[in-house]
């Protein structure tokens, strides 16, 4: 009697456990089963017809992004995460191609001063959509989806996460077709506001209501936003999984593309489990930004179910010497208001030591394997790459020790750590973000120095203290209260002259401008600016263009930034995949996706 | 008992209130920017825009009662109108408590959420419960036996190697050397239950994570079944029970069964909240996008309002379940009387 008064009362709590967990059926529509299991994929039925001449015949492609989108509205993006899922939908008037070239993508053609789409003052660029664009809802694309697009930005209140309408003063439809932006200043390279996966077209009907505050309620518009591009998202879960489906409306639909019916893009877990997924159990189609040690990805591709794909561009690992002047006004705050131990302060001696005691291939091999290549540039890209600085950059430990020598760096009391003629110890705080492969290169950068007399005390802050921007956190890299930090940066575009003006002098962040301003090393130098102004005045055909940012970039590492890797991103591919090209490092790895197909 | 429950209801209520302002304090005293996975080449202006449009930069005790009254009227009323089609109020404008990171409801990701913590966590929890207890009564009555001896080995085993190297093995073993198995979860997947094939795919993505967490939840509870009955066994009523002739199997599964089940009764229902607050890392392993993913993944993204919300949840299970454990001990136990 009393036991089964025990076993009712289990019986209860297994029922409601049941009862929770049979809440699975949501009401939601999927499409069903998720696709790529183990078993072959190929067998999947298509979910459409295949009306359009084979559009949508190749079943579902499963892409693993560990990190995933949290929305699909790249305009109010919070990392590359929710951008990709974004140009899956959305597309902008030209996008860059792996070799970092604009391409149209709703446009006609590429304006430029020859064909009247660039003027001759530089201040306006005129774009003309190709004709009989429709949105996925069937309603034709005009140009004023491209003004609202503006004027959705354009309101500070919807926290948009692009600074590409900075310096547009207008944006008009001249026709249906016919969209005319206007700038503030002579913008050489205009080719910014509407391109790239970053700044696609949002469609005014859908939006027309989330402008400004209302922005925040309107999170059925960004997670399926109406576009133009290949698919269609059918549902989302936030840091989940993104289901799309293939969109009837889309141009290239009666010329069979895109290949695949649906898509699915899986979040969750981490790097590893993700390569792991597609290279060696092939339950995966791809997988997106795999930062992982070599020494284990190299094993996971030799199984020979997947491949790795690099893809290029302006990213580079570098390491800052804080340049904070000594002498200068206002004082950084640095260590409780005081300047710091100057001296990094324009010390090319101790910045070419420094670089010169460096293992650059070491730390690729050791770190990076095929997803880094050893640079001394901080512009590392094709068609601007400086040769000045290949003498400090391959290791020389004998070079760097005499350099130090020469200029009056020496042991004086045998420690083992050199002091500066004025008997400082050459002792330095080493700061990067809490990351496996960064603290690997910390280690060996530490050792690298030590053999030349200099002394570090490594840290490492997790990265949303270190990318902190609200100025709470004292570990951010734009208030560097301390004398090294090493991250990576880039370029939003295959142009430099955007990227370059974050060494500019009024740049520098300060307690005075709340630590707002990209130049975090804090590199004042006047010459610098001079070449950047005549930059900013150049043509894009003119070829004194790629001379300038050379001498920029030289001047930028002459003492204040040790560059160290080219870095790529980093994803695998099943080799069933094809048509997918070279791996872009420029705009969306899904930039060709119409393109890919699956082989038997 | 009725007053008591009562008592202890209402009591709940201001301890409520305190465990907000506490984790409201600590989330906001943590420094965290909703930016930081931008690139570095977004400039400051346009990070205070976006940080503007989220309400970050509102003094905290507005902040507070904001949330407050978001949690405790405005998403009791969507509860109640998304469950019977009602409209109470302004049903179309309502505010709700907003994620950062995805700016959508957050109460409606955690919703969406719960149905796969619930069914890994709870049938592993089940489950565990189901091994453990046999094995800690006939460990205990047969004690230094070859089963028992095995039993403690596999449970030792089972306690002390952690679920992340379980979980890793099993992933290996299974998804790549064998491939039986995916070895990440489909949350999408909806189970049809008159389709064979779509009831085996979720078997088959349930089988590995449920396993690795069965024998983590089965190796506690036995040791704790064990020693629990092994103090009762030795007990005087015992020795009475059996000079009265009962049988053995009265005596064991009857006496002492029951009085060594108290404790680990109210064991098990502390840990019921659990299986609502996820487990972390055999979801971040298995790639289970659950409860304690997301919890994972706001922190990381400085996602401030799914974080408060989340643990807002998790604290109103550990009191309620606690409530209701030792109402449990008191109707196990009738020498425990409240009143």
């Amino acid at each position: 009697m009393k036991r089964t008064r025990l076993l009712a009362l289990l019986a209860v709590l297994a029922m409601v456990v049941a009862a929770c967990g049979g809440g699975d059926v949501d009401g939601t529509t999927t499409t069903g089963e998720g696709g790529a299991t183990t078993t072959s994929v190929d067998s999947t039925e298509p979910t459409e017809p295949p009306t359009g001449g084979g559009a949508g015949e190749g079943g579902n492609l499963l892409l693993l992004q560990w990190q995933a989108p949290s929305q699909a509205n790249a305009l109010l993006s919070t990392g590359t995460k929710d951008l990709l899922a974004s140009s899956l939908v959305l597309e902008p008037l030209a996008e860059f191609n792996a070799a970092g070239e604009v391409v149209p993508a709703l446009a006609a053609e590429v304006p430029t001063q020859e064909n009247g789409g660039i003027s001759e003052d530089l201040t306006q660029i005129t774009w003309t959509l190709q004709e009989g664009i429709v949105w996925s809802d069937g309603t034709p694309l005009t140009a004023d989806d491209a003004v609202f697009t503006w004027e959705y930005c354009s309101d500070a209140a919807t926290g948009c996460s692009t600074n590409s309408y900075q310096g547009v003063t207008s944006v008009e439809a001249i026709d249906d077709l016919t969209i005319q932006v206007t700038f503030e200043n002579p913008t050489p390279y205009p080719f910014v506001p509407f391109v790239s996966y970053i700044n696609p077209i949002i469609q005014r009907a859908q939006f027309a209501d989330c402008v400004g505050a209302a922005a925040v309620g309107c999170s059925e518009q960004n997670f399926a936003p109406i576009g133009t591009g290949p698919y269609m998202v059918s549902e989302l879960r936030p840091e989940d999984t993104v289901l799309y489906d293939i969109n009837p409306n889309y141009r290239g639909f009666d010329e069979g593309k895109p290949f695949f019916g649906t898509i699915e893009i899986k979040g969750g877990g981490d790097a590893e489990s993700a390569a792991r997924s597609v290279l060696e159990i092939g339950e995966a189609d791809y997988a997106w930004n795999l930062q992982v040690a070599p020494e284990i990805l190299g094993p996971m591709e030799a199984t020979g179910i997947g491949t790795i794909f690099a893809g290029f561009n302006s990213s580079v690992e570098h390491i800052n010497l804080n340049q904070t002047d000594p002498d200068g006004d206002p004082p950084s705050d640095y260590q409780e208001g005081n300047n710091p131990n100057p001296v990094f302060f324009e010390n090319t001696v101790l910045h070419d030591a420094l670089s010169l005691a460096i293992n650059r291939e070491e730390i690729v091999a050791v770190g990076y394997g095929p997803a880094g290549e050893p640079t001394c540039n901080i512009w590392p890209v094709e068609g601007a790459v400086s040769t000045n600085n290949d003498d400090i950059c391959t290791q020389d430990l004998e070079a760097a020790n005499a350099l130090l020598d020469d200029n009056g760096y020496v042991d004086t009391d045998g420690d083992g750590v050199r002091e500066t003629p004025d008997g400082v110890p050459l002792e330095f705080d080493y700061v990067t973000s809490t990351n496996a492969v960064r603290q690997s290169e910390q280690d060996l950068i530490a050792v690298y120095w030590e053999q030349i007399g200099v002394a570090t005390n490594m840290r490492n802050e997790d990265a949303s203290l270190f990318f902190d921007g609200t100025a709470a956190s004292d570990a951010s890299i734009w208030k560097f209260f301390t004398d090294i930090q090493m991250y990576t940066n880039s370029s939003a575009g295959p142009d430099a002259q955007g990227y370059l003006q974050d060494w500019r002098c009024e740049s520098i962040p300060e307690s005075t401008n709340s630590w707002g301003g990209g130049n975090v090393v804090r590199l004042c130098n006047e010459e610098f600016d001079a070449l950047h102004d005549q930059l900013s005045g150049t043509a894009l055909d003119d070829p004194a263009r790629s001379e300038l940012v050379i001498q920029l970039n030289d001047i930028i590492v002459e003492y204040s930034t040790i560059p160290i890797i080219n870095r790529a991103s980093v994803s695998a591919f099943a080799n069933t995949i094809q048509g997918q090209g070279d791996l872009n490092g420029w705009d969306s790895e899904y930039w060709n996706i119409e393109d890919w197909t699956r082989s038997s | 008992m009725g007053r008591y429950i009562l008592r202890r209801t209402l009591f709940a209520i201001p301890t409520l209130v305190v465990i907000s302002l506490i984790i409201f304090a600590i989330l906001d005293f943590a420094p965290g920017d909703p930016t930081s996975q931008l690139p570095l080449t977004i400039p400051a202006e346009i990070r205070e825009a976006i940080r503007e449009s989220l309400g970050i930069n509102e003094p905290f005790m507005v902040k507070w009662v904001k949330w407050m009254q978001l949690m405790f009227i405005n998403e009791p009323l969507q509860a109640i109108d998304s469950i019977f089609g009602t409209c109470i109020g302004d049903c179309e404008s309502r505010a709700r408590i907003i994620s950062w990171s995805s700016r959508a409801p957050a109460v409606d990701i955690i919703w969406q959420r719960l149905p796969q913590t619930l069914w890994v966590l709870g049938i592993a929890f089940i489950l565990g419960i189901l091994i453990a207890i046999p094995v800690g009564v006939i460990s205990a009555y047969k004690q230094y036996s070859a089963f028992d001896n095995i039993g403690t080995f596999v449970t030792m085993v089972g306690y002390s190697v952690p679920v992340f190297f379980t979980g890793l093995l099993a992933i290996v073993i299974f998804s790549v050397w064998l491939g039986w198995f995916p070895s990440f979860y489909t949350t999408t997947h909806v189970v049809d239950w008159t389709s064979w094939d779509s009831v085996w795919f979720q078997v088959e993505q349930m089988i590995m994570p449920i396993a690795v967490l069965s024998l983590f939840n089965a190796a506690a509870l036995s040791r704790f079944t064990r020693s629990s009955m092994l103090d009762n066994l030795n007990k005087d009523y015992v020795r009475t029970a059996r000079s009265k002739g009962l049988r053995e199997n009265r005596v064991v599964m009857t006496h002492v069964m029951r009085n060594s089940l108290i404790p680990v009764i109210t064991l098990i229902a502390l840990q019921v909240p659990g299986i609502f607050a996820g487990a972390i890392i055999t979801e971040q392993i298995f790639r289970i996008n659950g409860l304690g993913q997301l919890l994972i993944v706001s922190i990381g993204q400085s996602d401030v309002p799914m974080v408060q919300t989340l643990t807002f949840m998790f604290a109103v299970l550990i009191v309620v379940f606690n409530l209701i454990a030792d109402v449990t001990y008191g109707v196990m136990d009738p020498r425990i009387r409240y009143d």
